[in-house]
């Protein structure tokens, strides 16, 4: 009996020490494996989903720029010097009109010599016929003096011009990749200046006789004094050299880029006194390279303007680089573009 | 001690309380353990095939959202030129001859058998009807303004030209298409 009892007991002994010895060694590897698999899924996850925002941003803010611009009419902010400007002069620069002009922004002045430099300026006079409170020497340029009769340009766009073959590098900012070949742009590409068809009293009556009223909403009121611009806003800086990453595939670590944001300014042009709107279109996730606003970004050897403006065409291509973060931090550069006609453009 | 009756399993029926785990038992918990992580893993890859998925859709949808401002921009910019107005249009998107073209659209591959990703096509035969085009444009349709719509080829005197932008790509998920019926207008 005694006998049974033990010989029962053995058999219900669990296993023997090298059956525990497989099991653990089994057990071990399956757990290590797992582990393994858990880690990277999660990495995998969570770069999944970083991307995925970063994405959708980027398309959320081209469905919106479309939707903002399909009937917009786009302008060209283009002014002369009406006076010589020194090299010092931080108060104001005297022009012949600032119409179409954003409220506060940068200025291109002498593109396209040894003299040219970018001019910050901080609001506009109500006459519309200066530039108030300058930065001088903006975005990696220099202080410069101008003579009276200087070109003045809207540093944010970029607008086509007709160029072919290989002309001077003077001659023009950038050159981008359209569907009929290169085009040659000045400006950076950073900001477009419009209109759109306006009821001043608030309705949905936007002809007047069979022309379209142009305006803007400002301070929750529609005005045919009103202007509007999308400018890009740098919010944050990202360098290569700290992420290890070549963002814009140039064959260096070396490049420092500007992040920000699309913001939508509306301002009143008869009076400046009028607040004037700033609203964000999205998160600041756009990717601009710093003293090279407009510069290539996909590597593909053509620049990369946020906005290129073809006048002849009617035609406005949106490219924005969205940057997000995939997995161990590492910055996601994604591409999101697309052309919008401006239907109610007034004559070409 | 304390350990050791951590890792037995309570005594039931015959079994004592010094009894271990069987073989059959750990082999269940194995499996058990490999199926959740398989999983897991399987759920990870899903959610990064939908994100490409649906970043492919999109790059689709922009593709053929420009191509189609495109040709509303070239309609309007060859409205003044001599000539007919839908021959113009047609002429300045597609070869000589032709009343349509392929095009491809980066970070998209074309599926087996085909060179490109993307085709355009203008109609051009009144004729046509939308079960043929595979699209709904309210085809058979008058489109050079005559009041019937029996004309076999309108190019040289189409007002209206119906247009069909598809994408056909070899996706992660497998064939994919979008089509983007529109008209252009000429006047």
């Amino acid at each position: 009996m005694r006998k049974q009892q033990e010989s029962g007991g053995a058999r219900s002994a669990g296993m023997t020490l090298v059956e525990i010895t497989i099991v653990a060694t089994i057990l071990g590897l399956v757990l290590l494996i797992g582990f393994g698999v858990v880690v990277r899924d999660n990495r995998l996850s969570r770069s999944t989903v970083a991307i995925g925002v970063a994405e959708t941003h980027a398309q959320q803010m081209l469905n919106a720029l479309v939707r903002q611009l399909s009937d917009a009419r786009g302008e060209s902010p283009h002014a002369i010097t009406s006076a010589a400007l020194s090299a010092t002069d931080t108060s104001q620069i005297a022009v012949d009109t600032t119409l179409g002009f954003p409220d506060q922004g940068i200025l291109l002045v002498d593109r396209g010599t040894n003299s040219v430099e970018r001019v910050l300026y901080a609001a506009l006079t109500a006459g519309g016929t200066s530039f108030q409170t300058l930065g001088r020497g903006a975005q990696c340029t220099q202080p410069h003096p101008h003579i009276q009769g200087t070109e003045v340009l809207w540093a944010g766009l970029a607008e086509a011009i007709s160029l072919s073959g290989s002309p001077p590098p003077s001659t023009y900012d950038g050159r981008a990749r359209e569907p009929e070949g290169p085009v040659f742009f000045r400006g950076d590409g950073t900001g477009f200046s419009y209109r759109l068809p306006t009821d001043p009293s608030g309705g949905n009556d936007v002809l007047d006789g069979g022309n379209i009223r142009w305006g803007a909403v400002v301070g929750s009121r529609p005005t045919l004094s009103g202007w509007a611009a999308l400018v890009f806003s740098p919010r944050g800086v990202v360098a290569e050299a700290d992420v290890h990453t070549d963002l814009n595939h140039d064959g260096d670590e070396s490049d420092v880029f500007d992040v920000g944001q699309i913001r939508m300014h509306t301002w009143n042009t008869a009076d400046p006194n009028v607040p004037a709107n700033d609203i964000g279109l999205g998160p600041p996730v756009i990717l601009q390279e710093r003293c090279h606003t407009g510069g290539d970004l996909d590597g593909d050897g053509f620049d990369d303007p946020i906005f290129l403006w073809e006048p002849a065409r009617r035609r406005l291509h949106v490219r924005l680089f969205v940057l997000g973060r995939s997995s161990g931090e590492v910055p996601a550069v994604r591409k999101v573009e697309s052309m919008i006609f401006l239907r109610n453009e007034v004559g070409t | 001690m304390e350990g050791q009756r951590r890792f037995c399993r309570r005594g039931k029926g015959t079994r004592s309380a010094r009894s271990g785990f069987t073989l059959l038992e750990i082999a269940v918990t194995l499996a058990i353990l490999i199926v959740a992580i398989a999983s897991t893993s399987a759920a990870t890859v899903s959610l990064s095939a939908l994100r490409r998925a649906n970043r492919e859709r999109s790059v689709a949808q922009n593709a053929a959202s420009a191509l189609a401002e495109r040709v509303h921009s070239l309609s309007r910019s060859v409205m003044n030129q001599p000539g007919s107005w839908a021959r113009n249009v047609v002429e300045a998107v597609c070869p000589a001859g032709s009343v349509g073209t392929s095009f491809d659209v980066p970070e998209l591959d074309p599926q087996v058998g085909l060179a490109h990703v993307g085709s355009i096509t203008f109609v051009t035969d009144e004729t046509r009807t939308d079960a043929a085009l595979g699209v709904e444009l309210g085809m058979p349709r008058d489109l050079d303004g005559d009041g019937r719509a029996d004309t076999t080829d309108v190019l040289g005197t189409a007002r209206l030209l119906p247009v069909v932008i598809e994408v056909r790509w070899k996706g992660i998920r497998g064939n994919l298409r979008i089509v983007h019926p529109f008209f252009v207008v000429g006047y």
